[in-house]
C-alpha cells in the first residue's frame, strides 16, 4: 500500500501519506480519544517505508492543536525519521500559524529530543 | 446586585454547590452569535444522547432550547459595555424534566407589551391555545423584532408547563428579562428545588453566575464525545476567541483539562461514568478553566504530589522534565502520556490550583483549576 489517506474530522488530524514520492503531511487537530490506537498504523506505514526510503523524504507537520498524549505518539513517528536521516535526506517541516508560539514550542522540544534538525516555517492566514 | 442573597467571591466548590442546588446542567454568559448558538445546541443534542434520553424528550428540550436562543440572540442589548448586558443562557436537568432558563436586555418600554403577551399564552387552556395559534398564523401579524408571539404558544404547546418570567430594572431606559420554560415528562415530577424556586431559579443563577465572573458552565458526563462537543461551544465563544495567542492557550490547555476527566475520572454508580463540571471564569484579565470531577482517595495524594511538583519548578526544570516524561515507556493501558499538567503549567505559566472535596467515605471531589493572564 504505497498511500495512506485520512480525511480530517473535527477532532482527528488530515493525514496523507505517500511512499511512491517519499511525501508524509499531517495537519489540522490532533486530539483522538486513544492516540495509541490512532497513531498505530501510521507508525506501521512509515516503518514499511523504511524497507525501501526514496533518496529524498519530506515530512510536513502542521497541527492546529495537539493533544500531549498525540505529541508523545508523533515524536515516536519522528524517531524513525530521524534514524532514516542517517542514511537519506530527510527534511522535517514542522509548519505553524502565525503567532503560535506554543506550536512553535512544541516542535522546538521534539527537536531536542531527535537530534535531526528540523525545518521551521511560520505560516501567515 | 448585592443584595442579602448575594453569592460573592465563592470558592469553586461553594459556588458548584450553590449552582448544584438548582440542578445546573450548563449555563453560558456573554455574547451570543449565531455561531454559538449552533455549538450550544450541538452540545445539549451530545448531551442528551450521551444521558439516553428519549426521543420524545430531546425533541421537547431541543424545541425550547433554539426558541430560547432565538430570543436571546434577537433581543440582546446593543451596548456591549456591561456584563449585565449579556445575554444569559441555562439548562437544568431534574428527575422527569429540563428547565431551560434564558436572560436578555430589554428596554423598559417593551416590558408592557412583553408582559401582555406572556400572560395571554400563560392564561390559555390547550384548546385555546390551539385557536390562538391558527388565529395568529392567519393574521400573519409580525411584532418588529420578528417574533409573531407564535414561538411563545409553541413553548407553552411543546413544553406542557406555564412560562415563567421576571423583569429587573437596571436602569430609566432597560430591564433585564428572565424566562424560564419547564419540560415535563407525563406527570412524574420530583418535588425539587427548583420546584420550590419554581419562578427564580434563572434569576438566581445569573447572580451568582455574575458575581463569581462565570462564563461557562457545565456539569454531565465527559465521554469523548461530549468533550468534542465542549470544545467546540467554547471555541464559538467571543470571549475566548477574540485574540489569537489567547484563543490557542485557552483551547490547548482545554484539550488537556478535559481529556484528564475523559481518561481518569471515577465514576459514581460505574466504572463507565465520567461525571465532571467544567467552567470559565474571568477575574481581572485572568482567564481561569475550571474541571472537576471524582476521584478514588486513594489516588489523591498521588495527583497532588504531581501538581505540587510541577508548580515547584522553574522554566528550565519544567521544559527538561518535558522532555523526560514523554520518551518514558508507556504503559498500554494508559491512554494519557503522563504529560497533561506538565505541559498546562507552561502554557498556563501559573501555578495550577487545586480544592479537594470530600465526596464519600472511599471518593472526594477534585477541583483543577488553570490561569491564564492576558
Amino acid at each position: 500500500m504505497d498511500i495512506f489517506r485520512f480525511d480530517a474530522t473535527e477532532d482527528l488530524p488530515s493525514v496523507m501519506f505517500d511512499n511512491s514520492k517519499g511525501v508524509f503531511e499531517i495537519s489540522k487537530r490532533s486530539l483522538p480519544e486513544n492516540a495509541i490506537l490512532f497513531y498505530e498504523p501510521l507508525i506501521e506505514h512509515v516503518t514499511e517505508y523504511l524497507r525501501a526510503p526514496k533518496e529524498e523524504t519530506n515530512v510536513i507537520l502542521h497541527f492546529d492543536y495537539i493533544s500531549t498524549s498525540s505529541t508523545k505518539q508523533v515524536m515516536k513517528m519522528i524517531m524513525l525519521f530521524d534514524e532514516l536521516s542517517k542514511t537519506k535526506k530527510v527534511n522535517l517541516n514542522w509548519n505553524y500559524d502565525n503567532g503560535d508560539t506554543d506550536m512553535l514550542q512544541t516542535g522546538s522540544r521534539l527537536e531536542k529530543l531527535t537530534g535531526m534538525k528540523f525545518i521551521f516555517n511560520e505560516i501567515k492566514p | 446586585m448585592n443584595g442579602p442573597d448575594s453569592q460573592k467571591y465563592l470558592s469553586i466548590a461553594e459556588l458548584f454547590n450553590v449552582l448544584n442546588n438548582y440542578q445546573l446542567n450548563y449555563a453560558y454568559n456573554g455574547d451570543f452569535t449565531n455561531d454559538l448558538t449552533e455549538r450550544i445546541l450541538a452540545l445539549a443534542e451530545t448531551n442528551m444522547e450521551v444521558e439516553s434520553e428519549s426521543l420524545k424528550i430531546k425533541k421537547k428540550v431541543y424545541f425550547i432550547i433554539v426558541e430560547s436562543l432565538q430570543n436571546i440572540t434577537r433581543h440582546q442589548g446593543s451596548s456591549k459595555d456591561s456584563r449585565l448586558l449579556d445575554g444569559f443562557f441555562s439548562i437544568h436537568k431534574f428527575l422527569g424534566g429540563y428547565l431551560i432558563g434564558s436572560g436578555n436586555e430589554v428596554e423598559n418600554s417593551h416590558i408592557a407589551s412583553l408582559s401582555q403577551k406572556l400572560d395571554k399564552v400563560n392564561s390559555m387552556n390547550a384548546d385555546e391555545l390551539k385557536d390562538y395559534q391558527k388565529e395568529v398564523l392567519s393574521a400573519g401579524g409580525f411584532s418588529e423584532k420578528g417574533g409573531a408571539g407564535l414561538g411563545l404558544i409553541e413553548m407553552v404547546r411543546k413544553s406542557g408547563n406555564k412560562l415563567s418570567y421576571d423583569f429587573k430594572k437596571l436602569d430609566e431606559q432597560n430591564s433585564y428579562f428572565y424566562f424560564q420554560s419547564k419540560i415535563t415528562e407525563a406527570q412524574a415530577v420530583e418535588n425539587t428545588v427548583i420546584e420550590q424556586h419554581n419562578y427564580d431559579v434563572v434569576k438566581n443563577v445569573h447572580e451568582a453566575v455574575i458575581d463569581n465572573n462565570l462564563k461557562i458552565f457545565f456539569q454531565g458526563q465527559f465521554r469523548h464525545e461530549n468533550v468534542r462537543s465542549l470544545l467546540s461551544m467554547a471555541e464559538g465563544s467571543i470571549y475566548l476567541t477574540e485574540n489569537f495567542s489567547f484563543k490557542k492557550t485557552s483551547v490547548a490547555i482545554m484539550i488537556e483539562l478535559l481529556q484528564n476527566i475523559s481518561y481518569h475520572a471515577a465514576g459514581i454508580n460505574n466504572s463507565e461514568e465520567r461525571p465532571g463540571l467544567f467552567m470559565v471564569a474571568d477575574n481581572n484579565n485572568v482567564c481561569s478553566l475550571i474541571t472537576g470531577n471524582y476521584i478514588e482517595n486513594a489516588k489523591i495524594d498521588e495527583v497532588i504530589k504531581k501538581i505540587d511538583f510541577v508548580n515547584s519548578l522553574d522554566h528550565a526544570a519544567i521544559e527538561k522534565l518535558y522532555l523526560e516524561t514523554i520518551v518514558l515507556e508507556q504503559d498500554e493501558q494508559k491512554r494519557g502520556a503522563g504529560l497533561g499538567f506538565i505541559d498546562i503549567r507552561i502554557k498556563s505559566k501559573n501555578k495550577i490550583e487545586i480544592e479537594l472535596v470530600p465526596y464519600k467515605d472511599d471518593k472526594s471531589f477534585i477541583i483543577i483549576k488553570a490561569n491564564i493572564s492576558y
